[in-house]
């Protein structure tokens, strides 16, 4: 009966495990395969073998299968036995290498580990300098087709590479034979539209950057065309346009032409997959259309192709060695120059004569020690008037990357569109240097300064959805007070004049410095650039920034000693760089603090880092040899208070000389490097921030940006290169390219940064149009003002409104009205809606300090997730009860709760894993039990059935003996 | 005597259950604690934790950091370690579970607080920016190559390889020819 029972119980719990069982797991855990090797990550070798074991094993210990791939590539094991497996890499490769072994075992674990091996002597892939390179259609008389440049060239990097690098930089591709490395023969140079994955059997070389067409018209000149007429089996002028129309190579117009190359004026017998470029070689790579019998290079073809041995051996002309002129002309490029007029002419002079194929040698080098002396003495434009400048250009092709087409239909419609009645008076007021500006009555007039700034305001305030009448340091944007996303607007909006919510800011960013004044490294451990952009913005919201808040201790703060004197008892001031020297300075003159003795710092040491670091071309950059033009004006700023002022104590005049040599050659610096369209570009990107700086730069020191001559190109001001971002909705675009640095920004959009930095423009320029003082400069500026302040019936509404229970939602909004409520004048309640907001904000910190201490559990706590584990529950348990406590609000500002619940489930599994196994055990214990008692009962009844019967036998027997007896 | 058969198997699976483990779960709960471990199918990315040009200019390293505990002697904050792929993970997810479940510290500046838009990663293992040189700070590799997107910003594909190296010189000593603060970052 008993039996029956346990059986069906048995059976019935059977079947729901096996209901269970196809979803359910029922793991042991499992790490997965063991993998070593003999090799070692990071090594170096030199030899170009290299052999090396690995062992991979199972978690049983077995001997399992390994990959290798090598660069990507799997290689074949060279040996095995019971134990490793053995490979060899053949290093073919130069520079890193990179090796990945990898086993998999026990359901599909897998191990994986990669190393990098790097290969000398000669490490591949490091920049070794540059070279000068061309590509010339000059056969078809179209110029270049990349002008000559200084390229980088790598180390182990074959001339082919190279040139695919070029080609795709400057917006082309090529089809091509063999390989980069190997066997390259380069067929067509095509428009970096084209699309073919393979042109007439030849392989596409990638994609380029930013795709241009090849745009060629060939008109070949008549003392080649007479050449080619007389000696070609195929010749057609119009084939290019005919037939081949985007892509320039072999049998293109004539049955000689193809692609050709030089390297220091020699035509090597060598592919270029088999040339390695040096530093400072020259390397023409030219179209020819006579199996270069037309360039100089008919001796390279030798008598291999057919056709060639009709050709002249000497070619059809003389050709003059042209490397001294294609690298003065790469340098002139390269040397911002080219706004110069006597830069420009000598340039487009070396222009013409570099094209020219029969120039004799003497034009050729006239040409070339005419442009460097040009260089060497660049002379600005000087009395012409704008217009004739402007004919003069359009008489020229554009020879500057850049078509100069510019924003002027734009600017025009901005202008119009500009309302009428914004305020323009600051534009006409006599007496300021605008003056000139009107006197020379340029041909387009800017718009006004302070409507270009509220069209920036506007567009911010849409872009934190505050409403146009509102305030931009609105809650939303006070979140960011303290940020570099947050500080640099409140600073232009004060500095144009405009009124906003300073108060509320102020306070926001007193409690964020407070708080971060508790924390290790304060502001920043090594970014003292946190205080400098702190200081002005608590200048420029009309904060004292010697007492900003108190710290730990209940001492002031004071940013300045802290940010700029004394920042080298924690930090030096240029732990950062150059940054840290220049924004220190600029914020210790804010109000030209004065450093006390026994400081860190003196002014002439901050002044002297600075002049220190200036490059040798006249300005400053981040790293490197060639100035940035935001750093160089950057730099101008700081030093400007020095600069011919006479008005500063404690500067030796020697130092003030320094200043004032390092500015003036700072200043032609930034001239050279400014463009056609009057603005700047930064690491290779034409941007509108490097122009803003520009603009306060001068504008620190007095200069008029719109009169100075020296920042005028081609008729275009710094304010032209500014407006040319400006966009539909007000804003600023950062750039029309798109710019790797600068992730955020999109290309033609407006963009946060750019709108900011041209905000501070426009602030130095109105302060200078009404003679205010310059725009880092806050003197004149009442701190701690005394108007008395009134907390409104809409802010007691607002304390009323605060919702119950609080969260971190409310910081901004009871952080501002409590620091306004302080100040506030007395009124009846005061007393009370102190009490209330003290409390809430109390409270705040409280909730602020619970989700911190939270997130820091979270993150000691439950990791990694293989180590959670039943001795976890009460700790997961008290997270799980803290967490339901905060409000729906504050939940949102705990991350990864995903993996507590993740935690949680995995106790539970292991709490249930343990009452299951509980039941189970009993069960079995019980069924054994019973199956015992049941046993032995049978076994009893068995003996005593043989007992009865043995007993009824014997008495049988007893019977059976008796009778016998009887 | 069948009905003793019967309890004896009865028992022996009991006992072989018992000896298998008895982690029952549903399907959910069992997707949620797995969610993390790598199978034949699951999509994976491999992530790994680099300062070995430290090491080459450790002159410039900030003297409270010139310790093991911060720099390792290889250079390698974490080896090439994978991880599960979950949909719409970017580099900084990939970064922070990592961080998290191997306790490095990690310390990063928000989207919203700077102005490109992208989580910043100023320090790991308690290497921050400037910590060693003006021009030293994180960078990420996917693949070889230095993205032009924040870590925030990327999107991860299956099989693809993460590096996060620290460079001493913009990104020049790793091999990233491009890379600069831009403008306003250190302002």
């Amino acid at each position: 009966m008993n039996i029956k029972k346990t059986a069906v119980y048995i059976l019935s719990l059977f079947l729901v495990f096996s209901l269970l069982l196809p979803h359910a797991v029922v793991t042991a855990s499992a790490s997965g395969p063991t993998l070593t090797t003999t090799l070692k990550d990071g090594a170096v070798v030199k030899n170009d073998r290299l052999t090396f074991d690995v062992c991979a094993r199972n978690q049983a210990g077995q001997k399992i299968a390994s990959a290798v791939t090598h660069n990507g590539e799997r290689i074949a094991p060279v040996w095995e036995d019971s134990d490793k497996t053995s490979y060899t890499l053949i290093l073919t490769k130069e520079g890193e290498n990179t090796v990945v072994v990898s086993a998999s075992s026990d359901g599909g674990r897998k191990k994986q580990l990669t190393y990098h091996i790097t290969y000398i002597p000669t490490e591949k892939g490091q920049p070794i300098g540059s070279a000068v390179i061309s590509v010339e259609v000059f056969t078809l008389g179209c110029g270049y087709l990349t002008e000559p440049e200084l390229f980088p060239i790598r180390a182990g990097e074959t001339a082919a590479e190279t040139l695919v690098r070029l080609l795709h930089e400057n917006g082309f591709v090529c089809y091509y034979g063999g390989a980069v490395e190997d066997g390259f023969y380069l067929a067509y140079i095509a428009d970096g539209t084209a699309s073919e994955k393979t042109y007439n059997g030849y392989k596409k070389s990638g994609t380029a950057e930013d795709p241009k067409r090849l745009g060629l018209t060939p008109s070949i000149p008549d003392y080649l065309h007479k050449n080619l007429f007389s000696s070609m089996d195929f010749y057609d002028p119009g084939d290019y346009e005919k037939n081949w129309e985007g892509h320039l190579g072999e049998f293109v117009i004539s049955s000689g032409s193809g692609w050709m190359y030089c390297v220091n004026n020699t035509f090597p017998n060598v592919g270029f997959s088999d040339v390695y470029l040096s530093d400072g070689d020259v390397v023409r790579v030219q179209f020819t259309l006579g199996y270069g019998a037309d360039i100089g290079g008919i001796s390279a073809l030798g008598g291999q192709i057919p056709g060639v041995e009709n050709q002249p051996e000497t070619g059809y002309y003389q050709t003059a060695n042209k490397d001294e002129l294609t690298l003065v002309i790469a340098n002139a490029r390269a040397s911002g120059l080219l706004a110069f007029e006597n830069v420009r002419r000598a340039y487009s002079d070396a222009l013409s004569v570099a094209a020219r194929l029969d120039a004799p040698q003497s034009a050729a080098d006239g040409a070339a020690s005419a442009l460097k002396s040009a260089l060497a003495n660049p002379v600005a434009e000087t009395e012409k008037p704008a217009e004739t400048e402007k004919s003069a250009e359009t008489e020229k092709p554009a020879e500057t990357g850049k078509p100069t087409e510019t924003g002027k239909p734009d600017e025009t419609e901005i202008h119009a569109g500009t309302d009428t009645d914004a305020p323009t008076d600051t534009a006409g007021e006599s007496g300021t240097p605008a003056d000139i500006v009107e006197t020379d009555a340029p041909p387009k007039s800017p718009p006004p300064l302070l409507s270009i700034a509220q069209g920036i305001i506007d567009w911010k305030k849409a872009d934190v959805g505050s409403p146009k009448k509102g305030d931009l340091l609105c809650d939303a944007f006070l979140e960011l007070a303290g940020t570099t996303a947050g500080d640099w607007y409140p600073i232009g909006l004060s500095r144009i004049g405009a009124s906003d919510n300073f108060d509320g800011y102020l306070a926001v960013l007193r409690d964020k410095v407070e708080e971060r004044y508790g924390q290790p490294g304060r502001l920043s451990a090594a970014k003292a650039t946190e205080w400098h952009r702190i200081i002005l913005s608590v200048l420029a919201a009309g904060g004292d920034p010697t007492h900003f808040g108190t710290d730990e201790n209940g001492q002031p703060i004071n940013l300045i000693a802290d940010g700029t004197y004394d920042r080298g008892k924690t930090t030096p001031l240029g732990r950062q760089g150059i940054n840290g020297w220049i924004w220190g300075l600029i914020a210790l003159d804010g109000k030209r603090y004065e450093i006390p003795n026994g400081a860190y710092y003196t002014r002439e040491d901050i002044i002297f880092e600075i002049l220190s670091k200036q490059l040798s071309d006249g300005g400053w950059a981040l790293s490197g040899k060639v100035s940035d033009p935001d750093l160089t004006a950057m730099a101008v700023q700081a030093l400007a208070p020095y600069y011919e002022s006479g008005e500063q104590e404690g500067i030796s005049e020697k130092t003030e000389a320094e200043v004032c040599h390092a500015v003036d050659k700072a200043l032609l610096c930034l001239s050279s490097m400014q463009l056609p369209t009057g603005d700047y570009a930064s690491w290779g990107t034409q941007n509108v921030e490097s122009t803003d700086q520009v603009i306060i730069a001068l504008c620190c020191l007095g200069i008029d940006p719109q009169s100075d001559a020296r920042f005028i190109k081609n008729g275009n001001t710094l304010l032209d290169g500014v407006l040319r971002y400006r966009q539909p909705d007000g804003g600023f675009a950062h750039s029309y390219d798109h710019d790797p640095n600068n992730p955020a920004s999109v290309p033609g959009e407006s963009n946060s940064m750019a709108g900011e930095q041209t905000l501070l423009a426009m602030a130095a320029l109105i302060r200078q149009q009404n003679g205010d003082p310059t725009l880092y400069d806050f003197r004149s500026e009442e701190g701690g003002d005394d108007h008395p302040v009134v907390f409104s019936d809409e802010d007691r509404r607002a304390v009323d409104d605060l919702p119950s229970p609080l969260s971190t939602e409310q910081y901004v909004t009871v952080t501002a009205l409590l620091d306004k409520l302080l100040q506030s004048e007395e009124f009846a309640r005061k007393e009370e809606y102190l009490q209330k907001l003290t409390e809430a904000k109390a409270r705040i910190s409280e909730i602020q300090a619970e989700v911190d201490a939270l997130n820091e559990e979270i993150r000691e706590k439950l990791y990694p997730f293989e180590s959670i584990s039943l001795r976890d529950k009460k700790t997961v348990d008290a997270i799980i009860s803290r967490y339901d406590a905060l409000g729906a609000y504050d939940r949102t500002k705990i991350s990864h709760w995903d993996d507590v619940i993740k935690a949680k489930t995995q106790i539970d599994t292991l709490q249930r894993a343990i009452i299951i196994g509980v039941v189970l055990a009993a069960t079995a214990a019980a069924a054994s039990v019973f199956l015992i008692i049941s046993i032995r009962k049978k076994r009893r009844r068995h003996a005593d059935e043989m007992e009865e019967l043995a007993a009824r036998f014997a008495d049988e027997d007893e019977e059976e003996d008796t009778d016998g007896k009887e | 005597m069948k009905k003793d058969i019967l309890a004896v198997f009865g028992i022996v699976l009991i006992l072989a259950v018992l000896i298998n483990g008895t982690h029952v779960q549903s399907v959910d709960e069992y997707y949620l604690t797995h969610i993390d471990d790598i199978t034949p199918e699951s999509k994976t990315v491999t992530l790994s934790i680099r300062c070995d040009t430290i090491l080459r200019n450790y002159d410039d390293l900030d003297p409270a950091l010139r310790s093991e505990e911060f720099v390792p002697k290889d250079g390698v904050i974490m080896p090439p370690t994978e991880y599960v792929l979950r949909d719409g993970d970017t580099v900084f997810d990939i970064l922070e579970r990592a961080v998290r479940h191997g306790r490095i510290q990690m310390e990063f500046q928000g989207a919203e607080e700077n102005p490109f838009g992208s989580v910043y990663i100023q320090g790991i293992n308690y290497l921050y920016e400037f910590s060693c040189g003006p021009l030293s700070g994180w960078m990420y590799r996917v693949d070889g190559e230095f993205p032009s997107r924040g870590c925030s910003r990327f999107e991860l594909c299956d099989g693809q390889n993460i590096e996060w190296v620290y460079t001493c010189d913009l990104g020049q000593d790793v091999g990233a020819e491009w890379i600069k603060e831009s403008g306003g970052q250190g302002k």
